[in-house]
């Protein structure tokens, strides 16, 4: 599977520009938010309203929310970033891989319940509380009409959705499919987090990898969206390989998710995904993050504890929650 | 495109209001049509009448995981008819289609944060103890690509479509597919906010048809390839032979008027089982009992397939969600294996602008294909084509 192209919208800002930039100057520092579950400010990496603000591209969703602004947004950018026409809308798919959804309009939803009762609800939270509005919403604003699948794993959707595309190519269900990974974090998900991980105070202190009593972190919110085809094109020359434990030739890079239990030895490792923040489908991120290693043939300099030899990579594994790695190489 | 690998049947699995099992069901679609009442479940203002499960087994660490449940105990009739005791050692994947369960949709907790931002955990720990697809995964100790789809009402039928592209690209020899779905409070409030809950028996097609019924279950299928049935000396004569899914890319509740994405999916689905639409014994519909589906629905497939016999279950067992697509592919294989469709439940007055007459009694099935189609909120349509292989 060829990437084509990526869009990403994070607290980074919009497109992948916005991720190339911060892997060559550094990390920028959180959002430091009132929380109604403690004193102290709370860090997170939010998308700024501003972000998504694109009345041309949201034209037709100013109902929509949060959640599927962002993937619209990043699947939009992901086909301009190819710069190519798709010949046929009916060939292209979409698969939307998260492990939360659409949670803060959930909870919108069991407050109309709980205030209004259950005969006042509105009907528009509800339409936007189902997990595959947001893929709706791109095939709409991108006039796709071949199979649009949402997927939810808590440990790897990201994995599973490149899965799912991959057989959509392979037997010829579809020419082109955008996939990605999108998550939202609301004020209960911020909760949820401070109760089950360690909170970094700030970006200076997250602390990857094997931190006693685990990493701390700081939770994310964000799309990352990839175009792929089976055959190159774009700005890449970069290709998804095999999704699974082992590959050949092993890979000369490895990428880690942030919150990943173990380090491999075989090859250098880094890990680049929590700079937009925390998320389960951070393995997106690491990808993005891979894409440009190789395309630019530069491997960025570390912010975290691991560090990098020189390499020149031609072989990227990335490792996600699960044993199952996605592997990156040259077209 | 014709993809090589032949998709066995090899177990089935289905829990509704028709019966808990799959004999059951069969007595309930020869029965009269059940009657839905108001939700027990749970204490809503809302007195819509829904389908609910009676007596479902479910141990106490279930007690709070109804769809769980409800999966389980399809997922467990279905391995029963493999014959085979555990799945340790063979590479089986788990697609799994839902809706509530994929929400973190807890009123106590989430009525508990509200009051004093300092909520227990015990809901949350309850969602994240595994979703759908982990949760069965863990359950038999298995290991193959594990997703829980969540496309809506099409969710089950996404899911045993995603299930064959795994199976017929070797990631899997074996799999087990469909969807479950719980009666909540979310639904409940939610399609009455929309407008298309009924305040009686649903009547799916019929021109005084009135809205839907909400009901809750799970059907769930065991998918092999030949091969590695072969291999352990199992038969079956029902394959699944094709699958198809589009989208309307038209509006996030309402489906195109002209059925657009409904009938890219059915294309589909057919050119992938190869067979002709003149193939097709008898159409298993989405049939809601909306105005809306059943009028875009009825005659989309009314103008593909002319005079095929058709029925819609929802009659016998409500909506069923995320569980529907499962629930319907169960039924349709059953209609071809047993040799009789039952009754569509609820038709009586025909609906010029709907172009169907669904069947009014049991009827002989006079073909090898069957189909089964879903449609969904975010425009997605699904189709599954159903072989018995003589």
């Amino acid at each position: 599977m060829n990437i084509q192209g990526i869009g990403m919208v994070s607290a980074l800002g919009r497109g992948i520009d916005s991720l190339e930039t911060v892997l060559e100057t550094g990390p920028i520092a959180p959002s430091m938010i009132e929380v109604p579950f403690r004193p102290a400010l709370f860090p997170v990496y939010a998308v700024a309203k501003e972000t998504l603000k694109d009345k041309t591209a949201l034209s037709r969703m100013r109902r929509a929310d949060r959640f599927s602004k962002m993937a619209v947004l990043a699947a939009i950018d992901a086909l301009q970033n190819a710069g190519i026409e798709l010949h046929d809308p009916a060939r292209t798919g979409v698969v939307l891989g998260t492990a939360f959804g659409p949670h803060p309009t959930v909870f919108s939803f069991l407050d109309d319940i709980l205030e209004f009762g259950d005969d006042a609800v509105s009907p528009t939270l509800f339409s936007h509380s189902v997990h595959n509005a947001a893929a709706s919403y791109v095939s709409v604003a991108l006039g796709l009409a071949g199979p649009a699948m949402t997927l939810t794993t808590f440990t790897d959707p990201f994995h599973q959705s490149l899965l799912l595309a991959q057989t959509w190519l392979d037997q010829g269900v579809c020419d082109s499919v955008l996939v990605g990974g999108v998550e939202e974090c609301g004020t209960v998900m911020e909760y949820i987090v401070s109760r089950k991980l360690r909170i970094a105070d700030d970006e200076t202190n997250i602390q990857p990898f094997f931190a006693e009593g685990g990493p701390s972190v700081i939770p994310g919110e964000g799309a990352v969206f990839f175009l792929l085809g089976r055959e190159p094109a774009g700005p890449y020359s970069v290709q998804f390989g095999q999704i699974g434990s082992k590959a050949e030739p092993a890979p000369d890079l490895w990428i880690v998710d942030f919150e990943c239990p173990a380090l491999p030895s075989s090859a250098p490792a880094g890990c680049w995904s929590h700079l937009a923040g925390s998320m389960p489908t951070s393995t997106a991120v690491s990808c993005a993050a891979g894409a440009l290693i190789l395309k630019n043939g530069t491997v960025y300099s570390q912010t975290s504890l691991v560090k990098i030899e020189t390499v020149q990579p031609m072989q990227i594994g990335c490792i996600g929650h699960k044993k199952t790695n996605i592997y990156l190489g040259k077209s | 495109m014709s993809l090589p690998s032949t998709v066995l049947i090899t177990g089935m699995g289905a829990v509704s209001a028709a019966g808990i099992g799959i004999p059951a069901t069969l007595k309930a679609f020869q029965r009269p049509r059940r009657e839905p009442a108001p939700v027990t479940r749970f204490e809503s203002l809302l007195t819509f009448p829904v389908f609910e499960v009676e007596n479902l087994p479910a141990p106490p660490e279930l007690k709070k995981m109804r769809t769980y449940a409800l999966a389980l105990t399809a997922v467990s009739e279905a391995l029963e008819q493999t014959g085979l005791s555990n799945l340790k050692g063979r590479r089986v994947g788990i697609a799994l289609g839902t809706t509530v369960a994929s929400q973190l949709n807890d009123l106590e907790f989430y009525n508990a944060w509200r009051s004093n931002y300092a909520a227990p955990m015990e809901a949350v720990d309850r969602f994240l103890s595994g979703n759908l697809a982990a949760f069965i995964a863990k359950e038999l100790g298995v290991n193959g690509p594990a997703i829980t789809v969540v496309n809506a009402c099409s969710s089950g039928a996404d899911a045993i479509g995603a299930a064959l592209g795994w199976l017929q690209s070797g990631l899997c020899d074996m799999a087990i597919a469909g969807g479950a779905d719980e009666l909540n409070r979310i639904p409940l409030c939610g399609f009455n906010a929309l407008g298309v809950a009924s305040a009686e028996a649903c009547r799916p097609f019929d021109k005084n048809r009135s809205g839907l019924n909400l009901g809750e279950g799970a059907g769930v299928m065991v998918l092999e390839t030949e091969p590695s049935a072969a291999a352990r000396g199992a038969e079956s004569n029902l394959l699944l032979a094709g699958y198809g899914s589009a989208v309307d890319a038209y509006h996030l509740t309402a489906p195109h008027p002209e059925g657009r994405g409904l009938r890219r999916a059915i294309a589909q689905a057919l050119t992938t089982a190869n067979v002709r639409d003149d193939e097709i014994a008898f159409i298993n519909t989405h049939g809601t009992s909306t105005l809306e589906n059943d009028k875009v629905e009825g005659s989309t497939l009314a103008d593909l397939f002319g005079n095929t016999p058709m029925l819609s279950t929802k009659g016998y067992t409500g909506h069923t969600l995320g569980a529907a697509g499962g629930l319907e592919a169960v039924f349709t294989a059953l209609g071809l294996r047993e040799g009789w469709i039952p009754a569509s439940a609820g038709f009586e007055t025909s609906d010029e602008e709907t172009g169907v007459i669904p069947v009014r009694e049991k009827t002989k099935v006079h073909g090898a294909c069957a189909l089964s189609t879903s449609l969904a909120f975010g425009g997605s349509n699904a189709a599954l084509v159903i072989k018995y292989r003589k």
